[in-house]
């Protein structure tokens, strides 16, 4: 048999000696080996040490009234409203909604939208002209007709009030 | 302490939020338009004023030559007055503007029959016009019954005066 180490798959024949999943054949020939390889010798004694702990280990016993208080622990989380439960999970957004709604604020105050409240004007010019195409000239006639009819009945008073004809 | 804190953050806020408006350069109240309200015929006549000569021309283009000279003699009138005559007048005209639509017709219709008058006779219903607008109603209605007004003015123009009266203010 050829050294596991040498071979690299010494760690699955060491786990295999040691739980006896081995063959009878492979375990007699690891063995034939082992009495020659030192370095497997000391590696089989020490893994063998290793399963032996863990087959000495005990777990420790339940107690009578685990099981009851698991339960009564589930039916005490089961009770808690969906809001609570809510509540917990909006926690650690709290302070992220404040930084927002902080930068928000800044925004408002000092981004480019407050500064130019109304879109850009078109130049005068191009201005002027839409209002010439847009102007009612009916209206403006109107306006003026009535503005010339008013301005013919405004003329300063020149004779005293209440003064008769020809007298 | 935190309760001075937050005041002291609300004052900051406070500041930060009208410093803007204090920032806004004095000016007349200005009188918004509703939404779909036409614009004023006062606004499209300071509007042409404001024009250059040559957007006024492409304004006037749209009428046929002898109501474009009217509008052009009415308009440069318009633009030449004084700031105080201009004022003097939209004040008068908005006034005019705000009487129903039938009656600025009456009133136009009035004015028409004035025109008829002789010249002389026109510069005496106009004087008394203006005496009559200053008055209050009750005053207005005391001098239209009055001998003296009677005796001053023939039944046409004593009818024309009258109804004029009636529809100021």
């Amino acid at each position: 048999m050829r050294c596991p180490v040498e071979v690299g798959n010494d760690a699955e024949v060491l786990v295999a000696y040691a739980t006896g999943a081995m063959t009878p054949a492979e375990q007699e020939a690891f063995e034939l080996h082992m009495a020659e390889c030192s370095a497997c010798r000391e590696a089989a004694s020490r893994q063998k040490a290793v399963w032996g702990a863990l087959d000495a280990w005990r777990a420790p016993d339940v107690s009578a009234d685990f099981d009851g208080r698991l339960q009564m622990r589930i039916a005490v989380h089961d009770r808690v409203s969906w809001w609570r439960r809510l509540e917990f999970s909006w926690k650690p957004a709290i302070p992220v909604g404040i930084a927002c709604a902080a930068l928000f604020g800044v925004f408002l105050l000092h981004g480019p939208a407050l500064h130019t409240v109304a879109p850009a004007a078109p130049p005068a010019a191009v201005q002027s002209q839409q209002d010439a195409q847009k102007m009612d000239v009916e209206e403006v006639e109107r306006a003026l007709d009535d503005m010339d009819m008013l301005k013919q009945l405004d003329a300063p008073a020149s004779t005293p009030a209440g003064s008769p004809e020809g007298s | 302490m935190t309760a001075l804190r937050f005041a002291a953050a609300l004052m900051l806020a406070a500041g930060l939020l009208s410093a803007p408006a204090a920032a806004r350069p004095p000016g007349p109240p200005a009188r918004w338009r509703q939404p779909g309200e036409p614009p004023s015929p006062l606004d499209l006549l300071e509007r042409l004023r404001m024009m250059s000569p040559e957007q006024r021309e492409l304004f006037l283009d749209r009428l046929p030559p002898q109501r474009r000279a009217k509008v052009e003699r009415h308009l440069r009138n318009y633009i030449d007055m004084t700031d105080a005559e201009r004022a003097r007048l939209r004040e008068q005209y908005e006034v005019f503007h705000q009487l129903p639509p039938e009656k600025q017709q009456v009133f136009r219709n009035l004015f028409a029959r004035f025109l008829n008058q002789p010249p002389a006779r026109q510069e005496l219903m106009r004087d008394e016009f203006q005496r009559l607008r200053q008055m209050t109603p009750l005053q207005r209605q005391r001098r239209l019954d009055s001998f003296q007004f009677r005796r001053r003015f023939r039944p046409r123009e004593q009818e024309i005066l009258g109804r004029l009266a009636m529809l100021l203010p």
